[in-house]
């Protein structure tokens, strides 16, 4: 298993000091990683949202993301580096657009949210949960409870856009367009075409990376 | 000192053993990054 060096050391350490066995080490090892990973990304996040000045977005669509990634799953990349910087990518641009865009006319909003949630929904029918060779899903049982679970998500989303519709709250629209745009970036991921974009990057610098999925 | 670092360390690995349970439910979290799940918490 190919876990980062520091998560290694600490689960290392932590072995020696409590005498546990290879197996819990390596558990240990993968829930240390994970801690880490999702720290850092968040706090890059937070921080390049500050930055640019669209926290509100920034934090919009980690949650719509999390939410619709935590059931409905997506393609990956075979780095925690790229996955940081795409991620940091996206994240950001979604953000700034959804800011560009917060200002068009509630009815173009409107259509973009119907559009976006007819895709999510048609997508995660069809294809969630996605999973990956890393977390491959292995009972029929928990298959079946992530897909209506994703397509629970994808209806509490459906019903956050309306009710922002109703509040004055001044970054309603740019919250709005986060959203719609998160739900069309969860959605791609779920796709082939999602997995080929996400193997070409995991390319760029290693051409000998095989494709995921 | 020792002894402090040790229970610690017991009381890390506890709630980390705990953590795990929770942080395998999901198919992936919210990066594109999936670190490989161990044999033993694949379901």
């Amino acid at each position: 298993m190919s876990y980062l060096p520091i998560s290694k050391r600490i689960a290392g350490y932590l072995s020696f000091q409590t005498g546990l066995s290879a197996e819990k080490e390596e558990i240990i090892t993968y829930v240390i990683e994970v801690t880490l990973i999702n720290l850092f990304n968040i706090i890059n996040i937070l921080f390049l949202g500050l930055l640019f000045d669209v926290l509100p977005a920034v934090i919009t669509c980690l949650i719509t993301v999390a939410l619709l990634r935590h059931t409905a799953g997506g393609a990956h990349s075979n780095s925690p580096w790229r996955c940081a910087l795409i991620t940091a990518i996206v994240f950001l641009s979604i953000s700034i657009a959804a800011s560009y865009l917060a200002h068009i006319k509630q009815i173009y909003i409107d259509i973009m949210a119907i559009v976006a949630i007819a895709i999510g929904t048609f997508l995660t029918v069809r294809l969630a949960p996605v999973d990956s060779p890393s977390a491959p899903i292995t009972s029929a049982n928990r298959r079946k409870r992530l897909k209506c679970l994703s397509i629970i998500v994808i209806g509490f989303i459906s019903v956050v856009i309306v009710l922002l519709r109703q509040s004055l709250w001044l970054h309603t629209q740019e919250v709005q367009v986060a959203i719609i745009l998160s739900v069309l970036w969860t959605s791609f991921n779920l796709t082939h075409f999602g997995h080929l974009v996400m193997s070409h990057i995991d390319r760029l610098r290693n051409p000998k990376t095989k494709e995921v999925n | 000192m020792k002894k402090i670092i040790n229970k610690l360390c017991y009381f890390s690995v506890t709630t980390m053993l705990f953590m795990a349970s929770i942080i395998v439910t999901p198919t992936c979290f919210a990066w594109h990054y999936q670190p490989e799940v161990p044999k033993s918490l694949r379901k």
